[in-house]
């Protein structure tokens, strides 16, 4: 609510701000305006002056001109006829007249220097009908006084004119001593006063002048003055009182100025009015539109454009606001979701740890308690093994999950067999399939290429918690098949693998199958909750497929079970397997799963071999024997194991009672065969072979039996040759030296210890080549750890000991941890806690000389 | 909610930026351009015929001091053609001096004629100039203008377009006819009964008129006409002024004396009037004058002075002109053209002023230009002002065109003069009918 508020005071802010600095620039612009129309009107208002001044000088010359007519008039007696001559003979513009006439009676005739219109001789001028435009006893008569009359039309040519009048006395043309007055008129087109008035400038083109007299009526007027009399125009288009009347025209007679009106087209005008100084009563008046004077200063455009960039900003802000807002939100979002993931993070883990802690640490105590009870402590050993094992697993995929997600997951890719792979997955699923008597199928198809070029590791991870997660959450009896199909790959040099794991289990919810990859989520399920998970296996494989460029699809309908599907492009490794041919070898196969017939007879013919194949046992009875009537045996009968009617060791046995059922035999089994071992070879049977068969082990398998070279697979655990060897160990910690001398020990292997890599190198350096046979090197040491340790090992300058083989033994488990520790110069890696299997295959190694 | 909020405050500024703008960019030009813009949609049935860009000047010539209405034409012709000066120039003693201002490079191109001009050879010049504005190729719309005001010369041209139309009547205050309960008179019989009504309430004189001879026309014009309609065959004995035809005013001068009698007339009163046309209008104003005898030219002053009389302006008063009779009969309308104008063919823009003669001479205008100078317009539309609204009602056949009765000038004047000695008791009305022929004004 707060923040709601927040917003809209800011918003309100804005919007008051905007709207302020509009109105700021729209003030301003106005008054820089009126300051402009100030101006203006001074301007105009002293340009109206000047007309003034032109106006007054023009009618003190024409004045003049008519003042020395009437001074040399009245200077001696002249007749009418006299003055006129004298007039005419001065008279220079052809447009001027001058007109004398009588006022002695009402006649207000006289003569004009010029003749009428239309005539030659007729100058005889009267002024009756209109009258004098001036009355004789208002002229002034000292020198220097205007005399104007109004602006008439002259009766001798219609022409609207001036007079400039003055008087004077006559002598009567008849009687010489008698005087008459007379007015003389010196007359002058209004025409010739208007041109005077032009203007310096194009800036008051559209500006009109008239001349008014004392009453306001115009002597002179522009086309836009309206009315005969100005006051009357005034009053036409604008309000004023009988005051304001007066007192206009009070201001008109007396000073100059200015005042705005409306005209006749209700425009605004600006009137700028000066009085004529040299004829009182005139006044000159300047008109101009208001439009035509100034020109709008106020840049609209600019206060437009200001309105626009403001709205633009405010709208720009608010929307930028409410998106970082939202960021904001979303990170906070975020932030708590992480903190709470963190949480749940911490108490999962606090539960999850504390689970298999809790066993070892209760069984540890009961085994103490019972050391006198054999079956109690192996049990509780046994059990606390498989904490320990869950313990370890949950440490290596929390580790794991937090290289994805914090992006530091990189991929490390070696030469490595599929074959091997697939071996020890079905190895590693063996137990539990037997401990829930799964009925467990793994099936090879078309797998051509064995060496393929990925991170093994992460390969293996991934196929190994599908495969779990099917037999963990099968039910006993259940069913999980399995099959690996190699297909050919759009990318080149590669081969797709599509891993299909199929479970009979009990299968996901639509809701769980949303987010199952994500971290720690597992099924709501109380079926669930018995069977042990982190929560991050599907998180990491899915991360990893991801990065491995594959995909990972799910099919699962809950209470039916789940079925996985893996595609992977791998490229295929350059190594060149061994040349494998079993030419000339008639094979006889004998398994009820028509799959499994037809792939491993489609291996035995790449392998140029002659199959036969039988879908039952006492088919392949009938067939052994058929075979012999006809003086001839198979080279080598391979029998699937469980078949409906009659198992592979019954086929065997048989067969051996037959004549001619001496061929050697090979068992196929999907199992752990150790237990029919020796039953198996009790009836007759040479050799052993897992399924998936895979053509290379299925060639070795027979090529074996063939050339009599078979190795027991209970061989793989006999590790009676490398006893005897010399191993040196740089290990810091005494428990994990002492954990290790003892399992050494036990294979009859002697350890040395070395507290860090200085000592060790310190060792290996003061021996004598052969004293050690290999070095076992912790990573993380005081004093010089295990890289800088293996990196000074292999520059000594016995090249016998710089080149003896070193495995790491680290808790740095990571692929990155295992390619320091290669780039260093140790030949093989193996992550703590150490299983002995592991450490005695590389101890196996070693002996071989594989490393 | 929060959204909502947020987007109306946008609007909401949007809007006032609008509004601002909208505001801020309307200015005095943009507004009177709105005025222009409906008068020309006013306006809509004239259309330029010549380049609305073309510059020139047309002056008008006439014998008014004071043409504001005219001057308002211009103004509106200007919405058309913006660049063509129009001006009106008063003409001193115009009737004798137009003549000679046509024949100087001055001459406007458009300049007052009236009917009278016609029958004087002072005033040949006045038509030797004049267009024919009847020639179908100048496109000016003369059906719009009553035909009784038509004038065309013995060619069939019509050398001048009415603009104004003349007519007598009597200016009424109607409220002081409503306060006495006075019907307005439409026959002499109600007049003398309305006079005596309203010299029995005590008001100065029931009729105003201002008592010069020139003035009297505006009593003996309706009886003169009509009797001359009446009989045609008496109209060239007038004209040639014979004596004998003075008989033929006995009729209106005893109407005439009649009226001074009962009282119509208080010649005391009129005789206090020092200027015949402004002191009737204000006297009227005074508000205890019923009625007062004028032309549609004082008529026409009266809307100025409304705002002159302070009696006016204190106490305001419904009035009008109408139709004046001294018949039983019923008022006729003697129509004739008051201002008529002409157009100078040899002008320097001929072209541009019978365009504006054609943009002038239309209902509209011509309506316009009459409210305006409040005269009677010479169209059809009689009732266009309420002032001369009555003249309305009079019936088209008691409509007289003067001009066709063909009375001369000369003929009017021994009228006025003779009803002016008659009622100013100067002489009897028999010596006033043996003095036919020899008045003058």
């Amino acid at each position: 609510m707060q923040t709601a508020n927040r917003r809209y005071l800011i918003v309100l802010v804005n919007v008051a701000v905007m709207i302020g600095i509009i109105g700021f620039v729209s003030l301003y612009a106005q008054r820089a305006a009126n300051d402009s129309i100030a101006s203006e009107v001074n301007q105009f208002e002293t340009s109206t002056v000047t007309l003034e001044r032109v106006t007054a000088n023009y009618l003190e010359g024409e004045q003049d001109i008519c003042d020395v007519w009437a001074n040399y008039i009245n200077s001696r007696p002249m007749t009418i006829d006299e003055a006129v001559s004298f007039i005419r003979s001065s008279h220079v513009s052809p447009d001027n007249a001058a007109h004398i006439v009588l006022t002695d009676d009402d006649s207000l005739e006289g003569l004009s220097t010029r003749p009428k219109m239309g005539t030659k001789d007729d100058y005889v001028v009267s002024y009756k009908a209109i009258g004098l435009p001036m009355r004789p006893d208002k002229m002034v008569e000292q020198d220097g006084a205007i005399n104007v009359s109004r602006s008439y039309t002259n009766p001798f040519n219609g022409i609207q004119s001036l007079a400039f009048c003055n008087k004077i006395t006559l002598a009567d043309s008849r009687d010489a001593s008698k005087m008459r007055e007379a007015v003389l008129l010196r007359v002058i087109p209004t025409e010739r006063l208007e041109e005077k008035w032009v203007f310096p400038s194009d800036r008051y083109k559209d500006a009109e002048v008239a001349l008014i007299d004392i009453d306001s009526n115009y002597i002179i007027k522009g086309r836009d003055y309206k009315n005969n009399n100005f006051v009357e125009f005034y009053k036409s288009y604008n309000k004023i009182d009988v005051a304001g009347v007066e007192e206009l025209k009070e201001r008109l007679a007396t000073q100059s100025g200015s005042f705005f009106m409306l005209n006749s087209r209700d425009k605004e005008c600006l009137i700028a009015y000066a009085p004529i100084s040299a004829n009182q009563g005139w006044t000159i008046l300047k008109y101009i539109e208001m439009s035509n004077l100034h020109q709008s200063t106020i840049d609209w455009f600019l206060v437009f454009g200001v309105a626009c960039a403001l709205l633009f900003l405010l709208v720009f802000d608010m929307t930028f606001m409410n998106w970082f807002n939202a960021r904001l939100n979303e990170a906070a979002k975020e932030a708590e979701a992480a903190n709470r993931a963190k949480s749940d993070f911490l108490s999962t883990m606090s539960h999850d740890i504390r689970t298999p802690m809790n066993a070892i640490l209760g069984l540890t105590t009961i085994a103490k308690r019972s050391v006198d009870d054999p079956a109690v402590v192996k049990d509780s050993l046994h059990k606390i093994g498989l904490a320990s094992n869950h313990l370890l697993t949950l440490i290596n995929d929390i580790l794991d999950i937090s290289k994805v997600e914090s992006g530091k997951l990189s991929l490390t890719p070696v030469t490595f067999s599929i074959v091997e792979v697939t071996e020890n997955l079905v190895n590693i699923s063996q137990p539990m399939v037997k401990d829930k008597s799964i009925d467990f199928h793994f099936r090879i198809n078309a797998v051509e290429h064995e060496y393929l070029f990925a991170d093994q590791l992460r390969i293996n991870q991934v196929l190994i918690n599908i495969l779990s997660n099917a037999l963990k959450y099968t039910e006993p009896h259940g069913s999980v098949a399995v099959d690996l199909q190699e297909l050919t790959s759009d990318a080149p040099d590669k081969v797709r693998l599509v891993y299909r794991v199929a479970d009979t289990g009990m299968g996901m919810s639509e809701e769980f199958m949303e987010h199952m990859y994500e971290s720690f989520s597992r099924q709501t399920d109380s079926r669930v909750n018995s069977v042990q998970g982190t929560g991050l296996g599907l998180a990491i494989t899915k991360q990893m497929v991801d990065l491995m460029g594959g995909t990972i699809e799910c099919a699962s309908k809950l209470n039916e079970g789940t079925t996985f599907t893996v595609t992977l492009d791998v490229p295929i490794a350059e190594h060149e397997g061994e040349e494998m041919t079993l030419e000339s070898v008639d094979a006889l196969l004998v398994d009820d799963d028509e799959a499994q017939l037809e792939t491993a007879r489609y291996m035995l013919n790449a392998l140029d071999a002659h199959v036969e194949v039988a879908s039952s046992g006492a088919q392949a009875l009938e067939m052994v024997r058929a075979k012999h009537s006809l003086n001839n045996g198979y080279g080598i009968v391979i029998v699937d194991w469980k078949m409906p009617d009659m198992d592979g060791v019954e086929v065997v046995r048989r067969m051996r009672t037959l004549d001619g059922g001496q061929a050697p035999t090979i068992l196929i089994s999907a199992y752990d065969w150790s237990d029919i071992e020796e039953s198996a070879k009790e009836a007759g049977a040479d050799g052993f072979i897992s399924k998936p068969m895979f053509k290379t082990t299925l060639y070795r398998a027979i090529n074996e039996r063939l050339h009599l070279s078979a190795t027991s697979a209970a061989g793989e655990d006999d590790h009676s040759d490398i006893a005897g060897m010399h191993v040196l160990v740089a290990e810091d910690n005494d428990i994990n030296w002492e954990i290790i001398e003892m399992l050494l020990e036990m294979h009859g292997i002697e350890a040395t210890r070395a507290e860090n890599g200085q000592v060790a190198v310190d060792l290996l350096a003061s021996s004598s080549p052969g004293d050690y046979d290999l070095v076992f090197m912790d990573v993380q040491m005081p004093v010089m750890n295990g890289v800088e340790a293996t990196k000074a090992i292999r520059v000594l300058p016995d090249g016998r000991i710089s080149t003896i083989p070193i495995i790491a033994t680290t808790a740095d488990a990571f692929s990155e941890d295992v390619a320091k520790c290669m780039d260093a110069g140790m030949n093989g890696h193996i992550a703590k806690p150490l299983d002995i299997k592991v450490v005695l295959k590389e101890i196996g190694k070693v002996k071989e000389g594989k490393l | 909610m929060k959204k909502s909020v947020v987007r109306c405050l946008s609007v909401l500024s949007i809007a006032i930026l609008l509004v601002a703008l909208v505001a801020c960019g309307g200015s005095p030009e943009s507004s009177g351009s709105g005025t222009s813009t409906e008068q020309a949609s006013e306006q809509k049935s004239f259309a330029p015929s010549l380049d609305t860009a073309t510059k020139c000047s047309i002056s008008v010539a006439g014998g008014y001091d004071n043409f504001e209405a005219l001057e308002a034409e211009f103004d509106k012709f200007n919405e058309y053609y913006p660049d063509v000066e129009l001006s009106y120039t008063k003409l001193d003693d115009y009737n004798n001096i137009v003549s000679t201002t046509l024949n100087t490079d001055n001459a406007p191109d458009i300049y007052f004629a009236f009917d009278y001009m016609l029958d004087g050879d002072q005033y040949n010049a006045v038509f030797e100039h004049a267009e024919d504005l009847s020639d179908p190729a100048l496109g000016i719309d003369l059906s719009c203008v009553r035909p009784s005001l038509l004038c065309k010369d013995d060619a069939g041209a019509c050398p001048m377009a009415p603009i104004f139309a003349g007519v007598s009547g009597i200016l009424v205050n109607e409220d002081l006819f409503d306060k006495e309960k006075v019907n307005i008179p439409t026959t002499y019989d109600e007049l003398l009964a309305a006079c005596d009504a309203f010299n029995k309430a005590g008001y100065p004189t029931p009729i105003l008129c201002y008592n010069e001879a020139s003035a009297y026309g505006n009593l003996v014009g309706e009886i003169m006409y009509t009797d001359a309609v009446k009989n045609p065959e008496t109209v060239e004995k007038l004209n040639a002024l014979d004596p004998s035809a003075g008989e033929y005013m006995r009729p209106v001068l005893e109407k005439i004396s009649d009226m001074v009698k009962q009282g119509c007339i208080n010649l005391d009163v009129c005789n206090e009037l020092e200027d015949g046309y402004n002191a009737l209008i204000l006297r009227f104003f005074e508000g205890d004058i019923p009625m007062a005898l004028c032309s549609a030219d004082t008529a026409s002053g009266t809307a100025k002075r409304e705002s002159q009389s302070e009696a006016f302006v204190a106490h305001p008063f419904a009035y009008a002109l109408h139709p004046f009779t001294l018949t039983n009969e019923g008022a006729c309308l003697l129509d004739k053209p008051s201002v008529q104008f002409a157009v100078n063919k040899e002008g320097k823009n001929l072209d541009m002023a019978n365009e504006f003669m054609r943009f002038l001479v239309s209902p509209q205008e011509l309506n316009d230009i009459a409210r305006a100078k409040r005269l009677i317009t010479v169209t059809p539309d009689l009732a266009y002002d309420g002032v001369y609204a009555p003249f309305s009602t009079i019936d088209s056949s008691r409509i007289i065109s003067t001009r066709e009765v063909g009375l001369s000038d000369d003929v009017t004047i021994q009228y006025r003069v003779a009803a002016y000695e008659v009622a100013n008791g100067k002489t009897s009305i028999d010596k006033a009918i043996a003095g036919f022929g020899k008045y003058k004004l």
